[in-house]
């Protein structure tokens, strides 16, 4: 009677191995901190399950480095355009102002602005 | 304050005595690929997985590795898209861990912030050779392959990024990294992705590894 019960014990074992193995990697690796990392992806643009696919070739100690801040971390794209840009716009604000002031008589640093009651 | 952000304790640490590291090392096969706009995470990928044994280009990374919203790459983007291609990808730290790499023959990815800390400007390289005695590291970047960066230069623009640095190896060539938890991270990286064959492949190369 025993020798059956530990029998039946052995192959109900291994037949639960068996089913935890053969369940899929995703299954696995969700955790409460993978999906919040999942939402921020999806939030940020990336589609549902390619944002899944990324989470899932972290390891847990590297999603709390690489995953907690999404909106915050860096990403590199090295946009050095848009220092360009950035310059040349508050250059040209700054030279807009003083254009301005000009007119108006606050200020006189261009010979050509006319200001007000000027001949 | 200025005194913090000037400062360079590693380079200056790794200068004054580089054993049992060589005083210089350059991995000379490492291919380049000058980056499209905003596309220097691609790129970066491009050339060390190639490096690697896997031929890739930039434009076939795109996909997976940048984030429009962003305007750039985010770094766990890097390390899964590198680990999906069955590659093993084992992140690295600090410029001591850095020249161990590049000695070891190991191109590794960078992340710097080239501009300051309320001006940001994030950028991938790939850092191909360190000389300790001239104080330079040489770095596969943007539009300029093997470019000399004095080695403060680049402690300082590596610093904000947690001196943040990715190996990307075929994956029966470990790192010269030794810390398990990092390479057991890679390595699970791979089983989760579906890359039992790789994940089974790393694991050898680190049971040998023991065994010397």
């Amino acid at each position: 009677m025993n020798v059956i019960r530990i029998t039946l014990a052995k192959v109900l074992c291994l037949v639960l191995a068996g089913a935890l193995v053969s369940l899929p990697v995703s299954a696995q690796a969700a955790s409460p901190q993978a999906d919040a990392a999942v939402a921020k992806l999806v939030e940020l643009g990336v589609a549902q399950d390619e944002a899944q696919a990324q989470i899932a070739a972290l390891d847990e100690s590297e999603l709390a480095l690489l995953a907690e801040h999404l909106e915050s971390q860096p990403a590199g794209g090295d946009n050095a355009g848009d220092v360009i840009v950035a310059f040349l716009v508050i250059t040209g604000v700054v030279f807009i102002t003083l254009i301005i002031t000009d007119a108006v008589g606050i200020t006189d640093i261009f010979p050509w602005v006319k200001g007000p009651n000027e001949r | 304050m200025l005194a913090a952000a000037c400062a360079t304790p590693q380079t200056d640490a790794l200068r004054a005595s580089p054993a049992p590291l060589p005083v210089r090392a350059q991995v000379v096969d490492v291919p380049f690929f000058a980056q499209e706009e905003l596309q220097c995470g691609p790129a970066s990928l491009a050339m060390v997985m190639t490096w690697s044994g896997l031929a890739t280009r930039p434009d076939e990374l795109v996909a997976q590795v940048y984030t429009e919203q962003r305007r750039g790459s985010l770094q766990l983007s890097l390390v899964a898209s590198a680990r999906r291609a069955g590659r093993l990808a084992v992140q690295i730290s600090g410029v001591r861990e850095l020249a161990a790499e590049l000695a070891a023959g190991n191109p590794v990815i960078v992340l710097q912030n080239l501009g300051l800390s309320w001006y940001e400007q994030w950028h991938y390289a790939v850092a191909i050779g360190y000389d300790a005695e001239a104080g330079e590291v040489l770095l596969h970047t943007g539009q300029r392959a093997a470019r000399a960066v004095p080695m403060p230069v680049f402690e300082r623009t590596w610093a904000r990024s947690g001196y943040w640095g990715l190996v990307v190896t075929a994956p029966d060539r470990l790192p010269a990294l030794a810390d398990p938890a990092r390479l057991q991270a890679a390595i699970a990286g791979l089983e989760r992705s579906g890359r039992s064959d790789a994940a089974a492949r790393a694991n050898a190369a680190l049971a040998a590894r023991a065994l010397r």
